[in-house]
């Protein structure tokens, strides 16, 4: 184009190009800190949202919620018996089976499925009851799940109580328009994603697209609780959306319950700085999906389904029935709706209760962190010697680069499926990659700096508009390995590929952040991919470990 | 030599992925930048199992749009070795690439063939098995015939093209003047020949389904762009969705004008570079067609090496590839999340297809000026720059 | 006059039929039959007495030989309630199923007739029927579908809209066809509300020749939920006192258990409605009850009516055993795989019988499902006898008819891809998805038929942004026009060394602003 030659030619006459030059991995660091400050500065008043409704179908809590005075008796029979069974040793057959029993005395069919482990090992038996609608074409569902054990691992009486009083009530309900689901997974993850699995391959009692779910998780034995966690990350960086999340808040606040999200603070007390640990724990836990501490609505994670976790948190304030009324009411605008959720956003991070930022205000933030990787990129183009840029020397560096990518993605991939021969092979043919790089001339490392910096800035754009925290988080992870290069301080060069070396990383942020033993934390994310879909192993098999790898090399 | 090694490799990491993975390409023709509704092997399949199976013709349904010799071909090629036929396609078309590059002012060989080969637009559009790298290989043999002097066979080779993938009619003014000039032939003496092997090639396709049919369903559905079933990489698709159906005729005519358009007057403005003016050809039809595909940009990319003078004075290859790249990476990212996922919509994948025109766009002017820059003095003055 | 009246009716012949049966669960079904026959003379004018005028003459207008109507509303639960009533050939899939028999030279000129009766047949039901037009209607094998009056000289033409919304617009027409209307007789006793809020309803309407006459046959059905009819519509949590709880638990802790006694008569299932009968023909009422069960303290009730509709007091004592007839077989079809770009469809047909069956499967799927046959694969025990296929050409629908022999059950799997629409050829809640009819399966036994229709499926298309077309048409145009105009100047311009530029001469304002300084 003649704008752009005029534009490079002005800028090749003058010293402004090489003065800029010089300042490049000042504005590198910048650009970084400017995308982390970007972040911190979102909670602050102004720069957010308050949440709105953007479904005129919802009317949320605009119809009047039943499950009340009669339903706590019963409800509370239901938790007496079922508490029997957790008290008694209860082996799981009879448990499903006199949970069947159940089902069967408030006339909804039930039926049970069987899941095993990705290795073929009997998991366990999960039960489900369809309430079929009585208007409209009947193919849509909605499902309301209660696992025998919560996230945390405690038995979930009150969840499964309210569910089976659910189930009662919804009997009784004529203007149902979607069939409702009632599942009880054996536990909170790798039943539940089981059991959503086969309802859209292989089982063979279903009630049509499923349009939204919601998780009850009530832990504690007594009746009152204090108020309601909405969690509502999910796999991979998806997220409900945001219209479902208003929604179930919205219809506890009216039952006049206080809500918090993602286990911060409530929604009545909210600073700066309640809005900032409400941002982190939005970021970790969308990071850190799959591996550890999941809600279990991120099960539904994949197949077009919105899905929250109702938790209630241990308390005195309000009574177990209007844990079901906020269910009822939110279960009332699903079924009011007559599209797929579609209006309000899908990319967003609620910094409370009601205040929320959307894509254009977050996404910056880790753009100029994978930003930051490019201008390092431009700065050693700038710098090398005009010798050292050609074309094979770049072919060298392209072709050993993904080789090396492709290699790691094997690796990883056969190690996760436990095909050990496959590995090994990978693991070899990473080793040749490996050499073949440290033997590179250093023209080939020059240009194997600038491929890895580019190709690091492209993936981790690309990876922040699908997910962004991990985006975010492997970004400043390799930060370090932007300023890595054979023509730098070899001192300066060890430091930083400490600092991001995968096995401190590894026990950094698996201690700090998880809690997890190094070991412990890859099992995590193997087991994550195998079990549960997540596709954190293989993002960082693709992206930060060739990219470790491949910058050490280049420094010997 | 490295020519020959380059085709064994090449044939081995076919053969090496076909045992691997036999059905890579059903996963790869799902990926809309590599496979479109005229030229997807599900598409092949589906007509071979109407045909050969049902006893009803393809083109009575919608999902087969592509030419009866695809049909002929892959019914007298046994089913398990049809992904030896991309291979030999492939290989084919490198060695007449390279054969050609021998013969002029190109980069070596080997480098021409390994650009096609390798070339990871190309590469992965033929694991997709996609049919228009047939079409393409088509092309490149009817260029590498050029190269060695031989007319007839040059022509028939692009007849064919023609017939398989409808674009090549686009370039049939420019390819005439350019065998006629290579081949020092008379230009009504070799439209004569390819009008000739052009009705040859129609009567064989008449045979298989003894009908007229496969005019309408591949010709008439290229050119008006009646399945609107599948996004791809070009700027058609959406508008005509989008579009009101009141002002399709019109806007039809205008977009294919826009594609007849450049042959005369590149023609006129180049006389002395009419590879430059097929080349350029080749790129505009591959991006601003209706179904455009990334084997014709690998296609492209691969014949701007045969003109290495003219290669080298573009200046701008920087940006492109890094619109390439970017291009590749956030292209099928953004489908996903329209698609898979559910979190985008359609605006998010469009907004790359601009990115992607945009990007050609640059390559181009570059290339132009680079045309113009030779046809100036050859090069061989480093101080002249564009103001 | 009222000889004249007499002997019209003699040559027409009008009979209601109520067969009430309790089903488990507290379920109650009940199938009301109104058949109407009337003697066809071969030259026109026909004298319609009982026989609708209308019906006839837009069966006669159209080359109709024989109509049915189907329409349905719910799931019916084969695990708890046996086989489809009267081996399901009065059921249809949800929303509406319409097939005729039509006498006409060829498929074109069957569907200029078929065009014309679904628009008048839409008015007369106030059912959209006018929808079932060419994109729609499939050409089903007279072997799947035989016609009732045996004239195979005809053209079967099939089409089903399982988007149509069945409610009480549809049922007033229907009962304004009965010679009495819905003012006498048992069609009083179908009320739009009563009859909507069961689990399961269909109604059908089937006109056919048979012995040289013209019969008319109404059927409606309906699985009634009696519990429901004791409680509020409004889900209002009950009295404590009310309750029924196993009697172990504490104070403020009630586990429920289901009530056993039931006793309700009609009109708690069918509201308050008229007693009168209808003169023009006779009303008989049929109780089927299960052991267990009393109907006016009596085990069974049979009786032609006379006068008036009796109240009928059905009593339960909660130990009832049920025995309904397992159906021959059992098929589920539901969609696999995920996505908005490709999908999968996984039918699993179950036989019951200790024998092999020969079942025949259709379905109709509309254009944006581009199917491929190619992945057809059929799984368990049993082969695929014969197989019919046509493919969707422009807007119309495929079609798929398979013979199957199954010995046990049989798995059929396929893969589909959806495709995108024109901006105007999605309907305005484009994200709610769209309607798949339900696949047929029909199973001929000699004598001896069973239809069953499988739920219908919701299939969500990928949509573009309906905000954009303005944006589209300008953006796209814009990149059109730089690629256009870079090329064009590059191509047209003259290119020479800055040193060649010939010197313009000044202008006016050059020459003012060169005084000026």
């Amino acid at each position: 184009m003649g704008l752009l030659a005029i534009l490079l030619a002005k800028t090749n006459q003058g010293t402004f190009l090489k003065r800029i030059v010089g300042k490049l991995p000042f504005c590198s660091v910048l650009c970084a800190l400017v995308g982390l400050f970007l972040l911190l500065y979102l909670p602050v008043d102004g720069q957010f949202r308050k949440t709105y409704f953007s479904e005129n179908a919802l009317l949320p809590h605009q119809g009047q919620t039943f499950f009340r005075s009669s339903d706590w008796v019963v409800v509370n029979g239901i938790r007496d018996e079922i508490r029997s069974y957790e008290e008694n040793g209860m082996p799981d057959f009879l448990k499903v089976g006199l949970t069947k029993n159940i089902f069967e005395q408030f006339d909804v069919k039930v039926y049970t499925h069987d899941w095993s482990h990705a290795d073929g090992s009997f998991g366990g038996t999960n039960i489900y009851g369809i309430v079929r609608a009585t208007r409209g074409t009947q193919n849509e569902a909605a499902v309301i799940a209660a696992p025998w054990t919560n996230m945390e691992g405690r038995f979930n009486e009150g969840g499964v109580a309210v569910l089976l009083g659910l189930a009662r009530h919804f009997t009784k309900w004529t203007m149902l328009h979607k069939n409702l689901i009632f599942v009880i997974p054996s536990n909170s993850e790798v039943a539940l994603r089981r059991w959503v699995d086969a309802y859209h391959t292989t089982l063979q009692h279903t009630a049509g697209n499923i349009e939204g779910a919601i998780v009850l998780d009530y832990a504690s034995s007594s009746d009152k609780f204090q108020h309601i966690d909405i969690g509502f990350e999910g796999l991979n960086g998806q997220l409900p959306n945001l219209d479902l999340v208003n929604t179930a808040g919205h219809s506890a606040m009216s039952e006049f319950v206080d809500i918090s999200i993602l286990g911060s603070h409530i929604s009545r007390a909210q600073s700066y700085s309640t809005r900032l640990h409400t941002l982190f724990r939005n970021i970790y836990q969308q990071a850190g999906a799959g591996i550890v501490n999941d809600y279990p609505s991120a099960m539904f994670s994949g197949w077009h389904i919105d899905a929250i976790t109702l938790r209630a948190v241990e308390g005195n304030r309000n009574d177990i029935t209007a844990f079901g009324r906020v269910c009822e009411s939110t279960f009332r605008s699903i079924n009011n709706l007559l599209e797929h959720f579609h209006q309000s956003f899908f990319f967003y991070l609620l910094l409370s209760p009601v205040s929320f930022v959307s894509i254009a205000q977050y996404l910056p933030s880790a753009i100029l962190v994978a930003f930051s990787f490019s201008l390092m990129a431009f700065y050693t183009v700038f710098t090398v010697e005009k010798a050292a840029i050609n074309s094979l020397a770049l072919l060298k560096a392209i072709f050993a680069y993904s080789f090396l990518v492709l290699s790691f993605v094997g690796f990883g991939y056969f190690y996760a499926v436990e095909n050990m021969e496959l590995c090994l092979l990978f693991l070899a043919t990473l080793s040749i990659a490996v050499i073949a790089i440290v033997r590179f001339g250093s023209d080939a490392k020059m240009m194997m700096r600038i491929v890895v910096s580019i190709i690091l800035g492209v993936l981790l754009s690309t990876l922040a508009t699908i997910n962004f925290s991990l985006a975010l988080v492997l970004g400043i992870l390799l930060l370090p390995l932007a300023f890595v290069g054979p023509n730098m301080h070899d001192k300066l060069n060890s430091v930083l590929l400490m600092i991001s070396n995968p096995v401190v990383v590894t026990t950094v942020v698996g201690g700090e952040a998880f809690g997890l033993l190094p070991g412990e934390f890859i099992d995590k994310m193997v087991e994550g991919y195998i079990e549960l879909n997540s596709w954190t192993w293989l993002i960082v098999c693709a992206i930060y470990l060739p990219a470790w790898t491949a910058a050490s090399c280049i420094c010997i | 030599m490295r020519l020959l090694l380059i085709l064994l490799s090449y044939v081995g990491l076919r053969i090496c992925l076909h045992v691997l993975f036999p059905n890579l390409w059903v996963s790869l023709s799902s990926f809309v930048e590599l496979c479109t509704p005229i030229s997807s092997f599900r598409s092949t399949k589906e007509g071979l199992y109407l045909f050969n199976q049902l006893s009803v013709s393809p083109y009575k349904g919608n999902i087969f749009q592509q030419s009866p010799l695809m049909i002929a071909l892959f019914t007298i090629v046994p089913e398990q070795l049809h992904f030896l036929v991309f291979t030999f396609v492939d290989v084919f078309a490198a060695y007449n690439l390279a054969s050609f590059a021998s013969t002029n002012m190109s980069y070596s060989p080997s480098v021409v063939a390994a650009s096609y080969l390798f070339n990871p637009f190309s590469l992965l559009s033929s694991l997709a098995n996609s049919t228009n790298v047939i079409g393409n290989s088509c092309i490149c043999a009817s260029l590498g015939f050029l190269g060695k002097k031989k007319a007839a066979k040059s022509i028939f080779f692009f007849s064919l093209a023609c017939v398989l993938m409808v674009y090549p009619f686009y370039l049939s003014f420019n390819y005439i003047i350019l065998a006629a000039e290579w081949c020092n032939s008379r230009w009504y003496s070799v439209t004569f020949k390819f009008l000739f092997f052009i009705c040859c090639f129609f009567t064989l396709a008449f045979i298989p389904f003894q009908s007229w049919k496969f005019l309408n369903s591949q010709f008439v559905s290229a050119i008006v762009m009646r399945d609107l079933s599948r996004p791809n990489i070009g700027l058609w698709w959406y508008f005509f969705i989008e579009l009101f159906s009141e002002f399709r005729p019109f806007y039809t005519c205008v977009f294919q004008l826009y594609l007849v358009s450049l042959q005369v007057p590149l023609a006129i403005r180049f006389p002395k570079q009419k590879l430059f003016a097929f080349t350029l050809l080749v790129g505009f039809l591959a991006t601003f067609k209706p179904y455009p595909e990334l084997s014709d940009i690998g296609l492209y990319i691969t014949m701007l090496l045969l003109n290495k003078p003219v290669f080298d004075l573009m200046h701008h290859k920087v940006y492109e590839i890094l619109g390439f790249v970017y291009f590749a990476a956030l292209s099928p990212a953004f489908y996903y999340l329209w698609i898979s996922s559910g979190s985008g919509n359609a605006n998010f994948f469009y907004a790359i297809n601009l990115v992607y025109a945009a990007t050609m766009i640059v390559l181009f002017s570059d290339h132009t000026w680079a045309a113009i820059r030779y046809e100036y003095d050859g090069g061989k003055d480093k101080t002249v720059t564009q103001i | 006059m009222l000889v004249f009246i007499l002997f019209q009716l003699a040559c027409a012949l009008y009979a209601e039929n109520l067969d009430i049966k309790p089903l488990s669960n507290n379920e109650l079904f009940s199938t009301f039959n109104f058949t109407m026959q009337q003697a066809i003379s071969p030259i026109p004018p026909i004298e319609y007495s009982i026989f609708p005028r209308s019906l006839g003459e837009i069966l006669q207008s159209t080359m109709t030989s024989e109509l049915h109507i189907r329409f349905g509303h719910g799931v019916w639960d084969s695990d708890s309630w046996g086989a489809l009533p009267q081996n399901g050939l009065i059921t249809g899939g949800s929303g509406v199923e319409i097939w005729a028999f039509i006498s006409a030279a060829d498929q074109q000129h069957a569907l200029r007739q078929w065009n014309q009766l679904v628009n008048q047949l839409s008015g007369y039901f106030c059912a959209s029927m006018g929808f079932a037009d060419e994109t729609v209607v499939t050409f089903p094998s007279m072997q799947a579908m035989a016609p009732r009056g045996g004239n195979m000289n005809t053209i079967l033409m099939r089409a089903s809209l399982p988007a149509e919304p069945v409610c009480t617009e549809n049922l007033t027409p229907f009962l304004k066809l009965l010679p009495c209307r819905n003012k006498a007789g048992l069609s009083t006793m179908l009320s739009g509300n009563r009859v909507f809020a069961s689990k399961w309803q269909t109604m059908s309407v089937d006109v056919f020749p048979f012995e040289e006459e013209l019969r008319l046959e109404q059927i409606v059905s309906l699985v009634s939920d009696v519990k429901r009819n004791f409680t509020d519509p409004l889900p209002y949590p009950e009295l404590e006192t009310d309750l029924d709880c196993d009697s172990y638990r504490g104070d403020g802790a009630c586990f429920p258990v289901k009530k056993s006694e039931v006793a309700f008569n009609l009109t708690t299932i069918f509201g308050y409605f008229e007693r009168d009968l209808c003169i023009l023909g006779d009303a008989k009422i049929k109780v089927d009850l299960p052991v267990g069960w009393t109907v006016n303290n009596d085990t069974k009730y049979e009786s032609i009516l006379d006068e008036t509709i009796p109240e009928l007091e059905f009593v339960s004592n909660g130990k009832a055993s049920f025995d309904n007839l397992p159906p021959p077989f059992i098929v589920d079809r539901s969609f696999s795989g995920y996505g908005m770009q490709n999908g999968g469809v996984r039918v699993v047909i179950t036989n019951n019988r200790p024998y092999p069956i020969n079942v025949r499967y259709l379905e109709s799927w509309p254009h944006f499902v581009k199917l491929f046959m190619h992945t057809l694969s059929l799984g368990g025990n049993g082969t695929i006898v014969n197989k019919t296929y046509l493919p969707s050409l422009n807007k119309n629908s495929a079609f798929l008819e398979l013979e199957l022999e199954i010995v046990d059950s049989i798995v059929l799997e396929f893969e589909f891809e959806k495709s995108l629409l024109l901006l105007e050829e999605y309907p305005p809640d484009a994200n709610h998805g769209f309607e798949i009819s339900p696949a047929l399966t029909i199973l001929k036994d000699g004598d001896y038929v069973y239809e069953d229709r499988t739920p219908s499926m919701l299939l969500p298309l990928p949509v573009p942004d309906f905000s954009m077309p303005y944006n589209v048409v300008i953006l796209t145009s814009t990149v059109m026009g730089l690629a256009f105009g870079t090329i064009y100047n590059l191509l047209v311009r003259d290119v020479v060394p800055l040193s060649q530029v010939p010197v313009h001469s000044e202008n006016l304002l050059q020459k003012v602003l060169k005084k000026i300084k």
